[in-house]
């Protein structure tokens, strides 16, 4: 069986899955992908409208049939209600065995995705993470078929080579108008850019848009534009406004997830490439909003300006670009509703597309332009390798989200995480499931302290620029035996033979698989 | 040890767990245990609370762990209480203690107290966290955050919690019971066997007090066979009357190595009240510092309590500063940066610090008896003052080049 680069044993396929094993982050070698398209040529109704009166209908127009590919946004986060109708949808009308291949899955209960399972609508599901009830499912081996789990960058990259082939695309939109113009920023469920269904839009089979805001022609601002869309379906309600994220994301007040993020702003400010028209990604967990502040503070206090801040932004973000700090918010996502509003509102913050933002199999993509990328992480092993999934006894807890992308683009990557959980370490000798490769990792940030990675790039220059600052650091092989000391050796999760997950990198290789919990 | 009633310790909250015991008089034992991490660590819990009952020769009992992620140290803590409880009996520290022994580390620089954190002895989840944060000085507390009824699972937890979760080499201290109080005498054998740096003694109102505390302290290092005298005391001066006797008791013990003012308790005496701006309690405030300065001891000024308030602690610790005050009394982790940079040399202490100890050192090598630095004498208290500002400068992150002296 092939060792891949970080030292993973991996089966030759899986299924009809060929595992192309991962070969390391050297662009050396690199084979650059066909670019192929689902996309089928149409002409415009000739009513005029592509409004259809409800799903069913929509779906059957569009040819859904057994076995084939849909796909949706997660932009509505947990407040999203059109996975669940869609789906619904399929169910009645007896479609079975599609694959599901949503940017990413999110907890959403009422009903759950495991339903469709179970009852045969869904057969094979391709994502960036599957949290909650149906990631602990597929973990106990609910699938025959493993999941597919791709990093934001590669789900464009798989679907443009043409591994994944996506029939209907579902795109849910705050306001559209007849024609199949849509977008996510305005209408009571904004939920601000949609920059994950470009991809969907530009290379579905058909494109769906459901809306239950229908506006008059034309809907603007235009983030998905009519020349892509099929059909357009107005539903009674597309979300939960305060499950989308409704107010400003809130600060932390848990006084040692602050001093990780104080840390990880000392970091920033130390380093040399802290300066004039700098970039940032800090993120959307509790301890990135927190560091978000801080690093407000610091470029406050030493007048610097950043030139932009990329990827999901939150509220505390666009204060910072309304304090003139920041001169341009590239949102691929908006995690709140005061980011959701923000892009219509200012003409330097910015919908972008996925695809642009972390896509390294395109002709650029924004996030190789970061400086700092700061990223949550459940656990870090002595090599630096991150597990961004699964927790300790192998539950699901997590996404892939952007985090291998950010590490390799932004030059200097910052993973935050407290050293135990509980009891919980979660600085180990290896991580369960290997979702980043070390190499890409910078620097390791806990409450315990900072730890350099000698193998990155960028490490003789942090060293300096730390040292001169007066910042201490620690080797993250004393992190580990640190929280051991605390928490004593965990017994291994063990596992049954069979892979019930593929956690693919950037490039469509494969990083590790997850294996079925023995429990 | 005979169980003579079911008892329960510890809570449902994360970071702790929940131990309850029933007597199952000749029956064995019978152990359930429910927990998160029951996967990983279920046999780690298993021998834990096997070598508990163990230890207190507990050989028929039913146990039930509901356990929320607890460390080791914990969940010793609460069977031990738990057991304790339902035996109608008090641990016998001082032969419990024997088992293991911490070794207490050289500090071979001098100690900073520019913070003291106090860290509740009844909350395991804030026990676990506070040793990471940037505190110089981290004071278990036995006494006002701990409710009547918790008194005896705090002792369990603050001892294990010292011998076992010492994880950086802080300052450590216990602040016990005041002398008046039925726990004084427990509290004392718990904190000592504990072997913290220092405990720290609510109330105190005469240097014969603190006598008679560090009597008993003496008593229970002899039983225990530890160093006599390794224990430091703090001395809290929370009334008018601590603050009359303030210079005695500074100089009542040997063991007595700072005094912090408490003025919550402080302005309740004296009827005054307390504001932002502190002028009720300046008087006080400089009686400390006078007690402790003539004593040669360090001087802990008090909280600021408005724990939201960084501003006003900013501008409340530049007075504490100005004064003289070598350090804070903290209650939140967020108030610990704000004091701790309070607490930065300037460029110019710096370079005198380092030219006193060129001084010293070089008064040392010629072996001469009286050193002088600019016309003054330079003394052991001058000396130490300098060691200290280095101290401080290093530990806010400023690099002294040249004499690294407290290396």
């Amino acid at each position: 069986m092939p060792i891949n680069a970080v030292g993973r044993v991996l089966p030759e396929r899986v299924g009809n899955y060929v595992i192309k094993p991962y070969q390391g982050v050297s662009n050396e070698n690199l084979e650059l992908p066909k670019v192929v398209s689902n996309r089928r040529p149409a002409l415009s109704p000739t009513s005029g409208s592509k409004v259809v009166d409800t799903l069913e209908q929509a779906i059957l127009t569009a040819g859904l049939k057994d076995g084939m590919t849909i796909s949706f946004h997660h932009s509505f986060r947990e407040g999203d209600l059109i996975v669940g109708q869609v789906l619904t949808a399929c169910r009645n009308l007896g479609i079975k065995n599609l694959r599901f291949a949503p940017s990413a899955v999110v907890n959403i209960n009422n009903p759950s995705i495991v339903d469709f399972v179970c009852d045969g609508t869904i057969n094979r599901i391709e994502a960036s993470g599957i949290r909650g009830e149906l990631g602990d499912a597929v973990i106990e081996g609910l699938m025959d078929t493993p999941v597919i789990l791709r990093p934001h960058g590669a789900r464009p990259r798989a679907i443009e080579a043409g591994e994944l082939e996506i029939d209907v695309a579902f795109i849910g939109a705050s306001a559209a108008d007849e024609c199949g113009n849509a977008t996510g920023q305005i209408g009571p469920n904004a939920c601000g850019s949609l920059g994950y269904s470009f991809i969907d839009a530009t290379s579905a089979g058909k494109v769906i848009v459901i809306t239950d805001n229908l506006v008059d022609y034309p809907c603007v601002p235009i983030s998905i534009s009519q020349q892509y869309v099929d059909y357009v379906v107005k539903v009674e309600k597309i979300g939960i406004p305060e499950k989308i994220g409704a107010g400003a994301t809130r600060m932390t007040d848990n006084p040692r997830d602050l001093m990780i993020a104080k840390r990880v702003a000392d970091v920033i400010a130390a380093s040399r490439l802290f300066r004039d028209g700098f970039s940032f990604q800090t993120g959307a967990g509790a301890i990135s909003i927190a560091c978000t502040n801080y690093l407000a503070e610091y470029m406050e206090k030493k007048n610097i300006k950043a030139s932009f801040a990329l990827g999901g932004i939150t509220a505390n973000i666009v204060d910072m670009f309304n304090k003139d700090l920041v001169r341009v918010l590239l949102c691929s996502q908006s995690f709140d509703s005061v980011a959701a509003r923000a892009i219509a509102e200012h003409q330097n913050i910015i919908e972008i597309d996925n695809a642009v933002y972390s896509n390294k199999f395109s002709k650029g993509c924004m996030l190789d332009k970061l400086n700092f990328g700061v990223l949550p992480a459940l656990e870090v092993d002595v090599d630096f390798n991150l597990n961004i999934l699964t927790g300790s006894s192998g539950e699901m807890l997590g996404g892939l989200g952007g985090g291998p992308d950010v590490a390799e683009g932004a030059d200097i990557s910052i993973v935050t995480l407290p050293i135990i959980r509980g009891r919980t370490p979660s600085v180990v000798k290896k991580v369960f499931t290997i979702c980043t490769p070390g190499d890409t990792v910078a620097v390791v940030v806990t409450e315990a302290g900072i730890a350099l990675n000698p193998r990155h790039k960028y490490y003789e220059v942090l060293k300096e620029d730390l040292e001169e600052a007066g910042l201490k650091t620690v080797s993250i092989e004393y992190l580990c035996q640190l929280a051991l000391s605390m928490t004593g050796t965990p017994k291994p999760i063990e596992c049954t033979d069979k892979i019930v997950c593929i956690v693919e990198y950037r490039d469509g290789t494969v990083i590790d698989v997850i294996r079925q919990v023995k429990r | 040890m005979q169980l003579k009633h079911p008892a329960v310790a510890g809570t449902l909250e994360s970071c702790d767990v929940q131990v309850t015991i029933h007597p199952n008089d000749g029956m064995g034992l019978d152990i359930h245990i429910e927990s998160i991490v029951k996967a990983q660590f279920g046999d780690a819990i298993l021998e834990t609370v096997r070598d508990v009952l163990a230890a207190f020769e507990v050989f028929d009992a039913s146990v039930y762990l509901v356990d929320k992620g607890a460390l080791d140290w914990v969940i010793r803590s609460r069977m031990q209480a738990a057991i304790c409880r339902a035996a109608d009996c008090s641990f016998d520290w001082v032969r419990g203690g024997q088992k293991k022994k911490r070794e207490i580390s050289v500090q071979q620089r001098v100690p900073l107290k520019r913070t003291s954190l106090y860290v509740s002895g009844s909350s395991p989840v804030n026990m676990t966290q506070a040793v990471f944060y940037n505190e110089d000085c981290m004071v278990y507390d036995l006494e006002d955050s701990v409710p009547i009824s918790e008194k005896d699972a705090a002792r369990f937890l603050v001892y294990n919690a010292v011998r076992d979760h010492h994880i950086l080499d802080k300052y450590v201290l216990i602040r016990i019971n005041g002398i008046y109080s039925e726990f004084i005498y427990e509290d004392l054998e718990a904190a000592v066997c504990a072997c913290p740096n220092a405990l720290r003694i609510p109330k105190v109102e005469s240097a014969d007090e603190v006598q008679r505390i560090s009597g008993m302290v003496a008593d229970i290092e002899r039983k225990a066979g530890l160093e006599i005298g390794s224990i430091e005391l703090w001395c809290n001066i929370e009334s008018y009357l601590g603050i009359i006797h303030a210079s005695e008791i500074a100089k009542a013990d040997p063991r007595v190595v700072a005094l912090a003012l408490g003025a919550e308790d402080f302005t309740a005496s004296m009827k005054a009240r307390r504001t932002k701006q502190g002028l009720e309690i300046f008087y006080a405030r400089n009686a400390v510092l006078m007690a402790c300065r003539s004593a040669g001891i360090d001087a802990i000024d008090a909280v600021f309590s408005d724990i939201n308030d960084l501003d006003g602690l900013h501008e409340d610790v530049i007075l504490t500063r100005n004064l003289g005050f070598d350090g804070k009394t903290v209650v939140h982790p967020r108030q610990i940066d704000v004091v701790n940079s309070a607490f930065t040399p300037s460029k110019k202490e710096i370079e005198y610090a380092q030219r006193v100890l060129a001084a010293a050192e070089e008064g040392k090598q010629l072996n001469k008896g009286a050193v002088t630095l600019d016309g003054s004498m330079i003394d052991k208290p001058i000396e130490l003052r300098a060691l200290t500002t280095l101290e401080q400068a290093r530990a806010a992150g400023i690099k002294i080049g040249g004499m690294n002296h407290a290396d």
